[in-house]
């Protein structure tokens, strides 16, 4: 019997449950997807395993969700090249050994309903992403946080060594690794300086919520270099804040701010809210402060968080080692200060309740 | 004792309060430039977060859900999430005290409260320059500094912290009309004219086209924007973005006489006011329109200029005087209020040690101003301290400049000669004060030298006291003036004293 009228039935993509691939890997459930990702990009997830218990992730592209849209030849196309540069991506990241990027294992395609379902395998976490961590986390440990905070800085650098900007760190796509510490996931809304993507057209891939303040009020930096590699710097600013105090950088900004300013609000521009988006600011460091009640922790948090998460895109970063670094956001000198950081807390010579 | 400020002219400068107030009066709400924008996407990440919540809705995922929701600015709509997330003890501190109460935008800032003590004057100062020193590209900052000094009466750093702002935000609304009020205060307002005349966002903003014109209204100039604010003032933009350009073009055409035009231009500025314009259509009220623009439904906050003069004027003293405190609160670097208060209270209630601490008050920001001066001299004069007095009294000459003292200084002049043991030559003066107050048609402040002048002759005990209380009984409607009842009684009181006979 052939599908209930009216009722469409699910994509082939949706339907991989309980197969075995060709590459041994036995398909579990189904993952519970999200709404629609922007751009128009679909996929759905699944845990897979090889008969010798070793599991893993499978990210499975939706073709027909794009064939479904009122440009269907576009979205098609969309759909397949994103799919292609996620994987030319990955295949980069690996090849560079890139420690702190979650590593895509296997790939393939697979025939569902006679239509073909691509597919990328990625290792798994078993800790989840950090939020399932902090979760099971008995309390506040200053050594994991800083830690984290130096692996996400890890992470960012190497893929910006590698002129690629991740474009959307958040914590569901920092993933931890039982024993390696966390990676970062999910490069489908990256950005690669030599290399082409659908999304290249978008100021901003990511989740548009964790967006620096720039993007939310609809500037454009016209680097575009800065301007990926400034929002990645951000978003790591961003996850600081997430770790130490269960808030966003955006979101502190935004309660700081007169309601009237607020990015959904103001029908201006950029730089006409600035001057008031630096004193919010202001504000926040002021109380971000006000959190660290260990002097030499709370000069270190609040100096890095000045530099990341400073509103304005043109001010934000080191500038000082631009010279050194090529860039005014690299993430080395983060790196080695977290490093320090993590090993004081380990010693007991940094506290934080 | 000076009244004779508020007598004079009036014009719609930018009010200058903390940005904290400002925004929270929604003054800074519109910009200059309109952008068609789409937020939709913010949507999208929201439905995604509930979904990605609905799945496993533990804390750190309610927490970044709440992130979201506020990004989204759709927070009110997860009251529950953000009462579970408050009362739970594993969420971390920071989320907890954020939600726990800190959504509260719209309040007086620090600096509305209390700045009339000399110890709160350099708190405030203390406060913003810590908060410069930690944040030097924050131009607001550096414009709320530049407030604390200038209340603390120190212009040139108060110049050179609203000079950093201005470097840093040469185009913000709030910058702009700050430094402009900040440069008519400084006494330059040719200065703030060029500032706001060549201010990139001139034409689009009205709140800087409003300053501009009243500024070159009150050097006699004309505004060369003046097309560019009819046009917009024929536009679409929100009432309460107008009010002030709505006054601004209005009190022009007061003062030329274009009645019809005025009121209608008035009326629009009225729709929703906000307090400075209030003050200014009041004030055209009395000194050009004869009352003719009804102002009495139009309540906006902060309405104290316009209350405490309108009492005044009703005889509602108590009244005026509180809303002048209030006036002087909010505007405490500004010599107006400070004059109006201390004649309320010297003047009109005889508290001289009042009326003598805030004029000293007035004079940390404004120090040479004459009527901060005037009523200074008096308040110490009644208190017994001529010596001081007349300290006061030299400032004042010298703050002068050489220019003709007016009625008001003369008969201060005559009230420290009669104190001094000279009733001859305080007699001559205060006659050279009613007769210059006449010659110059202000028939009230004549009357209220000759009210002073037996005032002085009666506690003087000169044998000229009964002719000066019969040239008071003569005054006739016309010279009346709203306090004459208060000065009245004195003048029966000194007559009823015993040694008197």
């Amino acid at each position: 019997m052939g599908s209930t009228i009216g009722v469409p039935s699910p994509p082939p993509a949706e339907l991989l449950e309980g197969l075995v691939l060709d590459n041994g890997w036995a398909v579990g459930k189904l993952i519970p997807k999200t709404i629609a990702q922007t751009g128009g990009v679909f996929s759905c997830s699944y845990r897979v395993a090889k008969p010798d218990g070793h599991c893993a992730f499978l990210k499975a592209m939706d073709y027909t969700s794009a064939l479904n849209s009122s440009d269907p030849a576009t979205a098609l196309n969309l759909l397949t090249n994103a799919f292609l540069f996620e994987r030319e991506v990955l295949q980069e990241c690996a090849e560079r050994k890139m420690s702190r990027i979650v590593r895509a294992i296997d790939g393939g395609k697979t025939s569902v309903s006679g239509q073909t379902v691509e597919y990328l395998i990625f290792e798994e976490a078993k800790g989840g992403d950090i939020r399932k961590y902090l979760d099971t986390a008995a309390q506040f440990s200053l050594v994991w946080t800083l830690t984290c905070i130096h692996n996400v800085c890890v992470g960012v650098r190497q893929l910006h060594i590698a002129s690629i900007a991740h474009q959307d760190l958040k914590p569901s796509n920092v993933l931890y690794f039982p024993g390696e510490g966390e990676k970062l996931g999910d490069l489908g809304r990256a950005w690669h300086k030599s290399k082409s993507s659908p999304h290249d057209v978008l100021d901003f891939a990511g989740d548009r919520s964790y967006a620096p303040p720039e993007l939310l009020y609809r500037y454009l930096d016209p680097d575009e270099s800065d301007r990926r590699f400034g929002a990645d710097f951000y978003l790591v600013g961003s996850m600081i804040v997430f770790l130490f105090m269960g808030l966003r950088a955006s979101q502190i900004l935004i309660s700081a701010l007169s309601p009237t300013h607020h990015p959904r609000v103001w029908p201006g521009t950029y730089d006409d809210v600035l001057p008031y988006l630096k004193h919010a600011f202001a504000d926040n460091l002021a109380m971000i402060s006000a959190r660290f009640p260990d002097p030499s922790l709370r000069a270190e948090i609040v100096d890095v968080l000045g530099q990341m998460c400073d509103p304005d895109i043109r001010t934000r970063g080191d500038k000082a080692h631009r010279a050194k670094y090529g860039s005014r956001f690299a993430l080395e000198r983060f790196v080695s200060r977290f490093d320090r950081l993590r090993t004081a807390a380990l010693l007991g010579r940094i506290r934080h309740p | 004792m000076s009244v004779e400020f508020f007598e004079k002219e009036r014009h719609i400068f930018p009010r200058w309060r903390s940005f904290q107030s400002t925004a929270g009066l929604g003054e800074l709400s519109w910009p200059s430039v309109q952008e068609d924008f789409d937020t939709s996407e913010l949507d999208l990440s929201l439905a995604n977060a509930i979904v990605d919540w609905n799945a496993d809705p533990s804390l750190w995922k309610s927490l970044d859900l709440l992130g979201t929701a506020t990004v989204a600015n759709k927070l009110d709509e997860f009251a529950g999430l953000v009462a579970r997330v408050r009362d739970d003890p594993l969420a971390p501190e920071a989320a907890r005290v954020f939600y726990g109460g800190s959504q509260e935008h719209v309040r007086l800032g620090s600096s509305e409260c209390s700045q009339l003590s000399d110890e709160s004057l350099r708190a405030e100062v203390k406060l913003h320059r810590r908060k410069v020193a930690t944040t030097p590209h924050d131009p607001v900052e550096w414009v709320d500094l530049a407030r604390a000094f200038t209340v603390a009466g120190q212009n040139e750093k108060a110049r050179r912290a609203i000079l950093a702002a201005l470097q840093l935000a040469p185009n913000n609304r709030f910058v702009l009309r700050s430094a402009a009020r900040f440069f008519i205060h400084a006494g330059e307002p040719e200065i703030a004219l060029a500032l706001l005349s060549s201010a990139q966002p001139i034409k689009q903003d009205p709140w800087l086209l409003a300053s501009e014109i009243a500024i070159a209204d009150s050097l006699g100039k004309s505004s060369k924007h003046i097309r560019a604010a009819r046009s917009k003032i024929e536009g679409d933009l929100p009432a309460s973005e107008l009010t002030e350009l709505a006054a601004a073009l209005g009190s022009l055409e007061a003062e030329s006489g274009s009645h019809r035009i005025a009121r209608k231009l008035l009326r629009r500025s009225l729709e929703q006011a906000n307090e400075n314009s209030v003050a200014q259509i009041r004030w055209l009220n009395r000194a050009h329109l004869g009352e003719m623009v009804d102002v009495s439904n139009v309540t906006p906050p902060l309405l104290h200029e316009a209350n405490a003069n309108a009492s005044f004027y009703r005889g509602d003293f108590e009244v005026a005087r509180d809303e002048a405190f209030c006036w002087l609160e909010d505007q405490p670097f500004a010599s107006a209020p400070a004059i109006l208060s201390s004649y309320l209270l010297a003047g009109v209630f005889m508290d001289w040690e009042a009326g003598r601490r805030v004029a000293e008050r007035g004079l940390v920001s404004n120090q040479e101003d004459t009527g901060l001066l005037n009523n200074l001299a008096v308040c110490l004069m009644e208190l017994g301290e001529i010596g001081n007095a007349e300290e006061v009294v030299n400032r004042l000459k010298m703050a002068e400049r050489g220019a003709k003292p007016s009625a008001v200084h003369k008969a201060t002049y005559g009230m420290l000669a009669f104190r001094k043991g000279d009733p001859e030559s305080g007699r001559r003066l205060y006659f050279e004060a009613v007769e210059g107050a006449k010659s110059e048609g202000l028939r009230s402040t004549a009357a209220r030298a000759a009210f002073h002048l037996a005032i002085e002759e009666l506690i003087a005990g000169t044998d000229q006291s009964e002719p000066a209380v019969k040239r008071i009984s003569k005054l006739d409607k016309a010279d009346e003036f709203v306090e004459s009842a208060r000065l009245l009684n004195r003048v029966v009181s000194l007559l009823k004293m015993p040694d008197r006979g």
